[in-house]
């Protein structure tokens, strides 16, 4: 018995490893500036938890300020402002729209806040501005990772399969496995 | 009945041990320098040895001595990994238990560490988390496998002036101190420790000597009501309610959360014999 118990200890993923939030009904807290500001930082500071689009949205549109705060600090981390990205692009989406191509872009971001500022975009805006707002980091970020991700984003919009199917023909062959999210989400 | 054969080693806790790390660099980065960080160049990055002297400061906290190797993965590999890695496992072909398998490069009885850029949770909507270990515990001794290690993002490592480190383990405005935190968190995951609180207040590691933050406690005296609701508005422990008295243990390592000025990566006595226990520490 001892044996299958260690056996089924070793055995056993992390009930929270991948963090699976089921998809809630969003209600708008009541919180006090003070909470509103501390669930802010509790948020920010996860480490294996991610925090839901439900739980972000939930803060309601005051909490949008204090993250774009963060997002605009440059002395933040870069995982905290990833991590705020993130959340803005859940609680005030057009606010969101407004920086996101912008942060996704610009080289000198650090790789994590493009990341998430790609994955935003592709929630936020419409296919066609994502198209031309990603396009860029699609042909020509320096990392290869990076165009990929620019890809994945694209795949989930109108139109943007045609760019990712053209990229991934002008990519090295050593790359072309970074593309392959996005090449299943075109149904390839 | 089938009879079965029922086999249980058992040794003493050690009051120390050592432990291999195996620290692969699956990130597209440049280092300090601006120079591409790899293998070879890791060890003399200045941000690097902060680093791996905050982890090993970690380790020691539980008596083990940590030896640190730097390891380079493919090109191909560090496209499809390093730049942005799903944290979801949907399986063993899932990027997280693929890029796992990567250790199988280098056998040996060692704690694996990969270190990536991004890390997101497409099941919670895409968002950005800072680590991820593959099993509590892992299959220690046995690399090559789905849940061979731990990723780390290290998106942190090179942010900030090493000048505002100091002398301690500064979680608040040291980019290293911060990776080495998260690196040190998922290690005691993978050599069996639990979060000592989870993010509910309801959830707590089992063992006997390390503190406790109960939600119906130590939740704001607005959100007390709300324990234990499966809803959206359920309230997340912050680390700053966890810290002293009855509601502690906010600045344990395997609390749930890293939180800048409350974190401060202390060990029980209790999760120091668990972690020397593990079998890769000898």
């Amino acid at each position: 018995m001892i044996v299958f118990l260690i056996a089924a200890l070793i055995a056993t993923p992390r009930p929270s490893r991948s963090g699976a939030t089921p998809q809630e009904p969003v209600q708008q807290e009541q919180l006090s500036d003070a909470e509103l500001k501390e669930r802010v930082q509790t948020y920010l500071s996860t480490i294996e938890r991610p925090i839901s689009a439900a739980r972000w949205k939930a803060l309601g549109p005051k909490a949008a300020p204090l993250l774009e705060g963060v997002i605009a600090d440059g002395a933040q981390f870069p995982t905290i402002r990833a991590k705020a990205v993130d959340g803005l692009i859940a609680v005030a989406p057009d606010r969101a729209a407004t920086m996101v191509g912008k942060l996704a872009r610009d080289e000198t971001e650090p790789v994590v806040v493009r990341v998430a500022a790609m994955h935003g975009a592709g929630q936020v805006l419409s296919s066609p501005r994502a198209v031309s707002e990603l396009r860029p980091v699609l042909r020509s970020a320096r990392n290869p990772g990076l165009r990929a991700q620019a890809a994945e984003a694209l795949s989930r919009s109108k139109g943007g399969c045609t760019e990712v199917r053209d990229q991934v023909s002008r990519e090295a062959k050593a790359n072309r496995g970074a593309f392959e999210r996005a090449l299943k989400q075109c149904g390839d | 009945m089938i009879p079965t054969r029922r086999s249980v080693i058992t040794r003493p806790a050690p009051p120390t041990g050592n432990m291999e790390v195996a620290l692969y660099i699956v990130a597209d980065m440049t280092n300090s320098t601006g120079a591409p960080l790899t293998a070879s160049n890791a060890l003399a990055d200045p941000y690097v040895q902060r680093f791996v002297s905050t982890f090993q400061t970690f380790l020691s906290r539980a008596g083990i001595t940590g030896t640190a190797t730097f390891y380079d993965v493919t090109a191909a590999d560090r496209a499809r990994f390093g730049t942005n890695i799903s944290a979801d496992v949907t399986g063993p072909c899932s990027e997280l238990s693929q890029m796992f398998t990567l250790s199988s490069a280098h056998p040996g009885n060692t704690m694996n560490l990969f270190l990536v850029q991004s890390l997101r949770s497409a099941s919670s909507g895409g968002n950005t988390v800072v680590g991820i270990d593959g099993t509590i515990p892992g299959p220690s001794s046995m690399n090559g496998t789905v849940a061979s290690g731990a990723v780390v993002s290290a998106a942190d490592l090179f942010a900030g002036s090493l000048t505002s480190c100091g002398s301690n383990p500064n979680m608040a405005g040291c980019g290293p101190d911060r990776v080495a935190y998260i690196g040190a968190h998922e290690t005691g995951h993978f050599l069996g420790l639990f979060h000592t609180t989870e993010e509910d207040g309801a959830n707590f590691d089992p063992l006997a000597d390390t503190m406790k933050c109960a939600c119906t406690t130590c939740a704001s005296p607005t959100q007390r009501p709300n324990c234990g609701s499966t809803s959206v508005s359920s309230p997340s422990i912050s680390a700053d309610r966890c810290v002293s008295g009855s509601c502690g243990g906010g600045d344990n390592l395997m609390f749930w959360l890293l939180q800048a000025g409350v974190s401060l990566g202390n060990l029980s006595p209790e999760q120091g014999q668990v972690m020397r226990l593990n079998p890769l520490v000898q």
